[in-house]
């Protein structure tokens, strides 16, 4: 059994790719990122592109819908996340 | 290799139509995927659903696993000699899985998907990407203050020199620096699948979850930590001390301080990566002694005595209102 040590990179912090790294890493194509960026789902520079990009990329596939609909889908998740985040910060400070 | 129910993970009969098998994978697909569902075993259900699809999605991958036959679920079978012969679809006649041992029911569907697209290019070597991998490591309080290092245990598909498909067990082990959070995502380049014909080899990502601790509650970087204070601390202020994870502070309680209310010591949380550290939120609780001795209660009843607060003016005042 071979035994590999490998460093990491903080995904949430490498969102400077550049498009052609992201498609890459989503495997989205570039036509794709761009019509996410038209959306507002995405944007250049955003720390959680490269998560937000694979997300997409999980949705067209896995429920084989069109890019509107993936567009619809992640600002949706997006907001039932943001909600999610307040309600653990109101757990955790209520001892709930 | 152990046999899977494709059939019955997609909960559909054996002669079930095209479209009933996509109503059906649709169906559980809503309920199990992992962007979507908050089930704790969804990841593992929608894994087996979505295997189950991609088969029996694809006319001439369904005829090649109706070849199989029908199995126990979970039983080691082999499949027949004379299975993935051309009019199915193998990998070529030449390469020939010869031992499916430790082999995955979907590593032989991945391999014969990938025998038949080659095969279409004869000569003209196609590149593919490898796999990525999504793994959720979960790591204590102490191990996301410190920094730590894990080790991690998989199990890939890779192509042998002949083109056959083998499970390959891969450790890997990574040093999570300090300033690790929930939900924080960690990717390790190029050690997801390896790429076939120069493709590039996929990546791992990492999500971190945090395990609950007996002290101290998360909230991104800040902790929270519940203080106990008796009356008198609260009253008349008190030094306590506090745990922290690095160790045990000194605190100043303010006079005066009331159950409910939050003293911040800052930078006593969890790291960030960037060095600035967040906060430990401590909140107070006013506790009473579960026994109490003649005097306690004696300077308890001279305090009433002697006292004008009023602590329910206001409530009365506003109830007064409503009325």
């Amino acid at each position: 059994m071979k035994l590999e040590v490998t460093e990491l990179n903080w995904v949430d912090d490498d969102g400077e790719c550049s498009l052609i790294e992201l498609a890459e890493r989503s495997r989205l194509s570039a036509a794709e990122i761009l019509e996410l960026i038209d959306c507002g789902v995405l944007w250049p520079g955003d720390p959680r592109a490269t998560t937000v990009a694979r997300t997409a990329a999980r949705l067209r596939d896995d429920f084989e819908i069109d890019l509107q609909g993936v567009a619809l889908a992640l600002t949706l998740l997006k907001r039932i996340n943001e909600l999610e985040t307040e309600l653990v910060q109101l757990r955790v400070r209520h001892a709930l | 290799m152990k046999f899977k129910d494709y059939y019955q993970s997609l909960g559909v009969e054996r002669g079930a139509s095209e479209t009933e098998i996509k109503k059906a994978y649709r169906k559980l697909a809503h309920k199990y995927h992992p962007d979507v569902s908050k089930e704790a075993t969804a990841e593992a259900q929608f894994k087996e659903i979505a295997e189950a699809y991609q088969t029996l999605k694809d006319p001439a991958k369904r005829a090649a696993y109706d070849q199989l036959g029908k199995h126990v679920p979970g039983e080691d079978f082999n499949p027949p000699p004379d299975w993935g012969q051309p009019g199915v679809g193998a990998r070529s006649a030449g390469a020939r899985q010869e031992s499916f041992e430790g082999l995955d029911l979907a590593d032989l569907f991945a391999g014969l998907a990938a025998g038949r697209s080659h095969g279409t290019s004869r000569g003209a070597k196609m590149s593919f990407p490898g796999e990525d991998y999504e793994l959720r490591a979960t790591v204590t309080l102490e191990q996301a203050f410190h920094g730590t290092l894990l080790e991690l245990n998989l199990s890939m598909p890779e192509y042998d020199a002949e083109g056959r498909t083998v499970r390959v067990p891969r450790v890997f082990r990574v040093r999570v620096p300090k300033g690790v959070t929930e939900g924080q995502r960690l990717r390790l380049a190029g050690k997801g699948g390896h790429g076939f014909n120069g493709g590039r080899d996929g990546d791992l990502y990492l999500t971190v979850a945090l395990s609950s601790h007996r002290l101290y509650r998360a909230s991104g970087h800040d902790l929270y930590l519940d203080l106990p204070l008796a009356p008198w601390e609260a009253a008349l202020g008190a030094s306590a001390e506090v745990p922290t994870l690095g160790g045990t502070v000194q605190m100043k309680i303010p006079a005066g301080t009331a159950a409910g209310q939050t003293l911040r010591l800052a930078g006593r949380g969890l790291p960030r990566p960037n060095g600035v550290s967040g906060d430990l939120l401590v909140m107070v609780k006013i506790v009473m002694p579960p026994t109490m001795t003649e005097r306690e209660l004696e300077l308890f009843k001279e305090l009433a005595a002697v006292s004008s607060f009023a602590p329910r003016v206001e409530l009365l005042q506003e109830s007064a209102h409503e009325a």
